[in-house]
């Protein structure tokens, strides 16, 4: 066995020469400090989401082509929806285990973004992206943009009601750009919203192809440059700027970062397994005229909400032609739609939650 | 530690006891893992030493873990055979993952040495010495480049004209349709029957005082610009706003249902205050007065659409809207409409 190995060695040494700088890469010492684990989830999180996403990708029908739905979830039956959601509905209810893989596909994009969010405060709060490794802390802020972009991409493929209201809003968001607004959201989707069908078979290279390929290129290189330029370490005993502590690359590294792949795959199975997300059955197709109160993005998605609804209720025209929203826009420059103080003196008087608010009649829920 | 180089030039504060491993290689591990012992020898000098003191219970929650592991993913495959289910198939996918992880984990841990091993950290800056050479290098293939020097300038022009013009069918293509004018109107016109999505027309005793409907113009059922929402708000005509006295025969009143925030359906009316609640951003609107925003993002009123009731008991628009529908963008002027309406109260 041992000599079987040896011999393998050797070929391999004999024909691309990678004897010594293998030696050193097995050597290599890595420092323990739970918190170098952070960034390891994101990594393997980002392994699990190609896992499972491949296979969804099998059984997912990128077209927004209308079908009558005629499945097995009776409560559909007979309605027109497109064939995007039915095949998200049939992954979901008939295809074997395609439920486990849809929601730890969902699962794994949440915890994927939250472990980079964690694992850059632990980059910034330890000063770890100074000189010389600004660089990395670069590409790993593009990193979480694409992650976001993505996952948000993603969340919007199944074309059931919620994401669609997703999509109306960051038409929107787009239309609301100065200049090339107009021009930018029509380019993506197509036409106005909801486009011509283009936008979810065009959202889909996008989401299984091209920003994956971007991310794990970058990721490639953040690894790359992690590994030439050294981890950074908390002081302790023997360790110093020029010395690295900790243990080594084999075996003991292996075993644990290889285990710890496995932990996070088997933590993200039990939440794919045992805890629902995204159940799009019940919301539905996605119609133009339809809403519902659940519409809330995934949590890496909330910063936009949350500056959505705390943006002032601002809009100016500008040289008497053209429209300024609020992001943009101040108010008492040039002439005013709306006096902006009237958003917040008459703020509190509102609660619609409050009891005896209104009927509440919700016409097309 | 306020300099952004310290990663070079920090301070050697630490032992290097490290660098002399002969001595200290063998109490490294052999302490069983006590706080005192820990000097660092490099790794040259990895001996098998372990950190725990009686490694079979170790070895046997290891072996616990992957036993674990194997009848987890056995039933994982006879639940799967059987028809699956969710739940049984994400615990046992769990267990049989997590199985081989954590035995993985703590065979890593507790059966593996840990050193703590040194490594030095090398310079990441080359020598002054490199730097020259690779300047030199790049000088030799520089005046290569440069004693031609009008090729190059007509490389650069051929690579330029066929990265312009190589966008245009990209962006054409693209472009169809193009914005034009359509997010200026709305599919409504003058007699245009208010329908439900079913196709059904609205007849003006459709609907009790308090109650809404979605409706389109005939023709366009679902159109996701021309959806509106008809509310019965009272039994006799309301002005919402000056020259809008004729726009609610039998007190229906005709919002666009797409806010001018951003876009989402307004549909949750509020009868006993008369208020439409736009779901994706909590903006209110009155309706009384012109479905003016109170609360919330939204910055302008939403338009209404003028309705009318010629006699024979349908309700049909007196014409489009008449200002843009739905939320701001770029181009959108006032001047643009078909009507201009007159400036609101309060504005």
């Amino acid at each position: 066995m041992e000599d079987r190995g040896i011999e393998l060695a050797r070929w391999f040494d004999d024909r691309l020469g990678v004897a010594r700088i293998s030696k050193t890469a097995l050597n290599k010492i890595f420092p323990d400090h739970w918190s170098f684990l952070l960034g390891e989830i994101a990594m393997y999180s980002f392994a699990i989401i190609i896992i499972t996403g491949i296979f969804l990708t099998l059984f997912f029908v990128p077209s927004t082509k209308e079908v009558i739905y005629n499945g097995s979830y009776v409560p559909l039956r007979g309605q027109r929806v497109s064939e995007a959601y039915q095949s998200t509905v049939d992954i979901s209810l008939n295809v074997r285990a395609g439920l486990v893989m849809r929601q730890m596909h969902h699962w794994a994009a949440d915890i994927f973004a939250a472990a980079i969010v964690v694992h850059l405060c632990r980059i910034f709060f330890t000063g770890a992206f100074r000189r010389p490794r600004e660089l990395n802390y670069m590409i790993g802020l593009t990193m979480l943009i694409l992650v976001i972009v993505n996952g948000f991409i993603g969340y919007s493929l199944p074309d059931d009601q919620i994401s669609g209201a997703g999509l109306r809003i960051a038409f929107s968001i787009f239309l609301s750009i100065p200049i090339i607004g107009t021009w930018g959201a029509f380019l993506l989707w197509g036409g106005n919203f909801p486009g011509n069908g283009d936008i979810i078979p065009r959202f889909y290279s996008l989401h299984i192809l091209i920003l994956p390929a971007v991310i794990a290129g970058l990721l490639a290189a953040h690894l790359g440059i992690m590994w030439h330029q050294k981890h950074t370490d908390f002081p302790g005993k023997d360790k110093s700027n020029r010395k690295v502590v900790g243990s080594s690359f084999w075996p003991t590294y292996t075993a644990k970062t290889t285990g710890y792949f496995f932990i996070i795959f088997g933590g993200l199975a039990l939440l794919g397994g045992l805890f629902q997300i995204n159940p799009i059955w019940l919301y539905g197709s996605y119609e133009p005229y339809k809403v519902s109160y659940a519409v809330q993005p995934d949590w890496y998605m909330g910063w936009l909400d949350g500056a959505l609804r705390i943006m002032p209720a601002w809009e100016t025209q500008f040289a008497s032609r053209y429209l300024i929203s609020a992001p943009f826009s101040r108010p008492g420059s040039g002439r005013r739609t709306r006096p902006w103080s009237i958003t917040s003196s008459t703020g509190p008087a509102i609660d619609p939650f409050a009891p005896g608010s209104g009927s509440g009649s919700c016409p097309s829920t | 530690m306020s300099t952004g180089g310290d990663d070079q030039s920090g301070s050697d504060d630490v032992s290097t006891g490290g660098e002399n491993p002969g001595g200290t290689g063998p109490g490294a591990g052999s302490g069983g893992g006590t706080a005192t012992s820990t000097t660092a020898t490099t790794v040259e000098d990895l001996r098998l030493e372990i950190p725990v003191e009686r490694p079979r219970r170790a070895e046997n929650f290891v072996a616990l873990c992957f036993t674990v592991s194997v009848l987890a993913t056995i039933g994982l495959a006879i639940t799967y055979s059987l028809g699956g289910q969710p739940q049984a198939e994400g615990a046992l996918l769990g267990l049989g993952l997590a199985g081989i992880g954590i035995g993985l984990a703590a065979w890593g841990k507790y059966l593996m040495p840990q050193g703590p091993f040194v490594e030095d950290r090398h310079e990441l800056p080359t020598t002054e010495k490199d730097k020259q050479a690779f300047g030199a290098a790049f000088s030799r293939g520089q005046v290569a480049v440069e004693r031609r020097g009008f090729l190059g300038k007509l490389l650069g022009a051929a690579i330029g004209v066929f990265s312009i013009v190589g966008i245009f069918p990209f962006i054409r293509s693209l472009y169809n349709p193009r914005p034009g004018n359509q997010l200026d109107y709305t599919q409504f016109r003058r007699g245009s029957r208010l329908v439900q999505i079913n196709g059904r027309p609205v007849m003006a005793d459709d609907v009790d005082v308090g109650g809404v409907l979605t409706v389109f113009p005939e023709g366009h059922e679902g159109d996701a610009v021309s959806q509106t929402l008809l509310i019965r708000a009272s039994s006799v005509p309301i002005t919402t706003l000056p020259g809008r006295e004729t726009w609610s025969p039998h007190g229906y009143l005709a919002y666009s249902k797409l806010c001018t925030h951003a876009g989402c359906p307004v549909s949750l009316y509020q009868q006993q205050v008369q208020q439409l609640l736009c779901p994706c951003h909590q903006s209110v609107f009155t309706i009384l007065n012109g479905a003016r925003p109170i609360f919330g993002p939204a910055p302008r009123l939403i338009p209404q659409l003028p309705i009318m009731d010629n006699g024979d008991g349908f309700l049909r628009a007196q014409s489009d809207y008449q200002e843009p529908v739905g939320p701001g963008y770029w181009e959108r002027n006032t001047s643009t409409t078909l009507n201009p309406p007159k400036k609101a109260a309060g504005q």
